[in-house]
């Protein structure tokens, strides 16, 4: 069969996308939320650098065309040329809707190009001391690795028995711990039995992939699927998309297979709660999708499930939700990179919390609470105006 | 230290970092759809040397000055959906991003007009125009493409909603603010009279200089806003489809349904139109295609329960006497032209037409203007053309994925038809493909000759006069206007002036 029309996981090497990349009609689909979804047009845009940078190199269909231009040789790396690159968050609004549309899969195309990058350029600043981190201390922060379970409460139990494993992942273990703790909580006082990884638990890879260090981090990613393999888990929980997105693309990368279910954690408790009687909660908030929980793994409705049974609870969307939410600014190495860029993506989804009329928002992923909570002004925050929770932290409160 | 470059210098004072001479910024400017289509990539892939996102009328004017004073070119683009090239700066120079300037500037809801700037989208004015019950009449164009562009330009072929009432994009156009390439700011319509200011009449003043910038694809100047005239949203919509077996039937239904000024909109496809839309496989095109009716009427009815009530009562009375069958269906791609009735903003047609036009799907050759009484003629020319080539052998029995297709669209009033779309379905990704449509689209302008129909085609050979064709008179009066108005030729060079 012709290479262009092979499904995009065929394809090994950005050189085998040149068929795919000419195909890009520019029908602009990519920038846009669903045309019939569009109720207000200021929040109608979905490429957080396009919308910023202004130029058509930062849309989807410009790195497309980069890609022609490395391919055909009329390009060269340069700074630009990475920036332009990089700023990409790899939320995957372009990919979602041109899978639809076109078939061009503009997010491969960039991620091959990462790799292309980092083979022949090496990586940027960050997401060197990224990688280097990773491979040191087994997280990208540089800490202690010996500190990774601190945050696990001395009242809860684990049982190595259980078949269960929750893998808490890089920033809710160092970043964002009170979601961790809220999610072993959560599981006691529903009498749930599991286990952790402890000293085992290493960064799931998702930070190098992203990047285009797919060879660290495939190493990182299959100690932990041999571990787990090796315990013989039926089931592996996780409060953050982007590692169980990157445990599910295990298998693109040649790497030990896992043997083992995956469930977000949403996902695991929505059929627990539905039985018992939660806490009333009387507030107004709003769900923010994160892109690898929802357009990644296709979890929209577990969540929003969740919070709908908490009695008192008034859930209001923001226009762009689902399928067509805005990235919190934050993924594919931006934060580490670009900090100012990613905070300006995460204000424009604040922008939008209050345009509903609510101070509060609920998203399901410890990497978009630090990016949407770092973008809130100091004056509010202090003030306690605009708060940013995970779903496991309002769950934490209404669990009798 | 490099040299001094004042072009650039000058540019940066005016726009500070919404300039770029980055070669990787410039290189994404260097494509439109006219890829796929065509194996020409390498005479279009000249870099502009500058782009800029200007977000003001005064910033374009600025930006134009410069280039007069420097002799550099322009090349425009409002929303980056030109399909035939026409946003690729062949000539280099500088490259105007429009994309920023995406403001509605009003919607006067009492005279029912919206005024926009060029990098408005057809999705973001229809959204806006919803919420208010109007709308903006569209043609069979993806959403995201520029009002003003698609009102103006005629690059986009296709017409769904009002095209039988209202007409082409342009005759919903009030008047239009444009810089011209000495500078010069015209508005055209009822604002270019002095004493009244505002737009509510497309042709204010004489001379009437409404359309100037229509089909001169930025030729004469850069329109910096314009106002169009909506529509109210009816409170009864319905898609009626009728079958016909053979064109000169549903040509006689065609001819005296539009004669009724019955209904605001009505197409007569013929042949495997919608396979390209709905197919991603060749068999389950096949299959399709095998399954369709080989011409179809298809009709918007609108209004009041009662009026559409009796439009449907009178189209089911001409099928009927016409030999054609009611077509009842619930698929999708029924549901796109009610849609688009509503503005394309939530249009499948919309989404289709995209995949339809450079996908799996066809694509055309010729797409002549004509008289009603042509259109059968039209059609046998173009059967001709493709029963006398080898490789696309029978039509109706021959290889599935080069079906022909044909699509009338009646306008304004039903006195003509505008763009009879006449292509094959084949895959162009295929380098062979591609020799094929180039082969039908010569041997079909050869049998269209032989009936007494010119129509150049693809609208870069039109005017770069590749197919040898002397243009005539018109083009020489035109050709006086651009002399005057741009004498260093720095508007939109290389496309319809050289």
């Amino acid at each position: 069969m012709p290479i262009e029309f092979c499904w995009p996981m065929e394809r090994r090497s950005l050189e085998d996308y040149y068929e795919m990349i000419l195909r890009c009609a520019k029908c602009e689909f990519c920038k846009n939320v669903f045309i019939s979804n569009t109720e207000h047009w200021q929040f109608a845009k979905q490429c957080p650098p396009g919308e910023r940078f202004g130029f058509a190199a930062y849309y989807a269909t410009g790195r497309i065309e980069i890609a022609r231009g490395l391919l055909e040789g009329e390009l060269k790396w340069t700074d630009k040329l990475l920036h332009i690159l990089y700023t990409c968050t790899t939320c995957g609004a372009c990919e979602h809707w041109c899978s639809i549309f076109r078939e061009v899969y503009p997010l491969k195309i960039i991620m091959e190009m990462r790799i292309k990058a980092v083979k022949e350029v090496g990586p940027l600043p960050a997401h060197k001391r990224l990688m280097e981190n990773i491979v040191k201390y087994h997280n990208p922060y540089g800490e202690s690795h010996e500190q990774r379970f601190e945050w696990l409460p001395s009242t809860v139990k684990t049982s190595g028995e259980s078949s269960l494993v929750y893998f808490a992942g890089c920033s809710s273990s160092y970043r964002q711990q009170q979601i961790a703790r809220s999610t072993v909580n959560i599981l006691s006082k529903l009498g749930v039995k599991f286990n952790v990884l402890g000293g085992e638990e290493w960064c799931c890879g998702a930070p190098l992939f992203e990047v285009g260090l797919v060879d660290e981090a495939k190493k990182t990613l299959e100690h932990n699927i041999k571990t787990l393999n090796k315990m013989k888990v039926e089931k592996v929980v996780f409060t953050c998309p982007a590692c169980m997105y990157t445990f599910k693309e295990a298998s693109k990368y040649e790497i030990e297979e896992p043997k083992f279910e995956l469930q977000h954690i949403t996902d695991f408790l929505l059929p627990k709660l539905e039985k018992i009687k939660m806490k009333g909660l009387n507030e107004k908030l709003t769900y923010h999708d994160p892109c690898r929980l929802g357009r990644g793994l296709g979890i929209y409705e577990q969540p929003r499930k969740i919070l709908k049974l908490i009695p008192g609870l008034e859930l209001v969307e923001m226009p762009r939700h689902m399928e067509d939410s805005w990235c919190c600014g934050g993924g594919g190495g931006v934060l580490a990179q670009y900090p100012d860029f990613a905070l300006w993506t995460a204000s424009q989804r604040l922008e939008e919390m209050k345009f509903v009329g609510v101070k509060k928002l609920v998203t399901s992923c410890p990497a978009c609470k630090t990016t949407l909570s770092l973008a809130i002004p100091p004056r509010l925050r202090r003030a306690r105006e605009i708060q940013v929770v995970d779903v496991m932290e309002l769950l934490s409160k209404v669990i009798p | 230290m490099g040299e001094k470059d004042p072009v650039y210098e000058e540019l940066v004072n005016i726009l500070g970092d919404r300039v770029s001479k980055d070669p990787e910024i410039r290189w994404t400017y260097t494509r439109d759809l006219e890829g796929p289509l065509t194996t020409d990539l390498k005479r279009l892939r000249r870099l502009p040397d500058y782009v800029v996102l200007p977000e003001t009328t005064e910033e374009v004017q600025k930006i134009v000055l410069i280039a007069r004073n420097y002799k550099v070119p322009i090349t425009l683009e409002s929303t980056r959906i030109s399909v035939k090239g026409l946003a690729v700066a062949i000539r280099g120079g500088i490259f105007i991003d429009l994309r920023r300037m995406n403001r509605i500037l009003e919607i006067d809801e009492e005279n029912m007009t919206a005024t926009v700037q060029p990098g408005v989208t057809i999705a973001q004015l229809s959204c806006e125009l919803q919420k208010r019950n109007m709308l903006i009449p569209v043609p069979g164009t993806p959403a995201t493409v520029s009002v003003v562009s698609n009102y103006l330009g005629c690059g986009w072929p296709g017409g769904k909603a009002r095209m039988l009432s209202i007409g082409l994009g342009y005759r919903s156009v009030v008047g239009v603010e444009m810089v011209l390439p000495d500078g010069t700011i015209l508005n055209t319509g009822s604002k270019s009279d002095v004493f009244i200011g505002k737009d509510f009449w497309p042709h204010g003043m004489g001379p009437d200089l409404f359309l100037l910038p229509y089909k001169a694809y930025g030729a004469f100047g850069i329109i910096t806003k314009m106002t169009v005239k909506c529509t109210p949203i009816e409170k009864e919509l319905k898609v009626f489809w009728i079958a016909y077996d053979n064109i000169d039937s549903a040509m006689e239904a065609h001819n005296r349904i539009v004669r009724l000024d019955l209904v605001p909109n009505l197409h007569l496809y013929a042949g495997d139109k919608y396979a390209g839309y709905a197919n991603d496989t060749l068999e389950s095109h096949d299959r399709m295609n095998r399954a369709q009716p080989e011409f179809q009427i298809i009709l918007t009815l609108a209004g009041t329960k009662r009026q559409v009530e009796y439009q449907e009562k009178v189209i089911r009375k001409i099928a009927k006497e016409t030999g054609g069958r009611i077509i009842v269906d619930k698929l999708p791609i029924y549901q796109s032209f009610i849609d688009s009735h509503l503005g394309m903003a939530g249009s499948f047609g919309a989404v289709w037409s995209m995949r339809y036009y450079t996908s799996r799907g066809g694509s055309w050759t010729s797409t002549p203007t004509l008289p009603v009484d042509k259109i059968p003629d039209n059609w046998k020319a173009f059967s001709r053309a493709i029963l006398k080539d080898p490789d696309y052998g029978d039509p109706n029995f021959g290889r599935g994925e080069f079906w022909r297709s044909i699509i009338v669209y009646p306008v304004e009033g039903g006195h003509y038809v505008w763009g009879v779309e006449k292509g094959v379905d084949l895959f162009i990704q295929d380098p062979k493909c591609r020799e094929m449509l180039l082969r039908l689209h010569k041997a079909n302008l050869e049998e269209q000759a032989k009936v007494g129909i010119s129509d150049p085609g693809f609208i870069k050979d039109w005017y770069t006069g590749s197919l040898g064709k002397p243009f005539g008179v018109h083009f020489e009066v035109s050709k006086k206007f651009k002399k005057t108005l741009d004498p260093d030729n720095v508007m939109q060079p290389g496309y319809i002036y050289p």
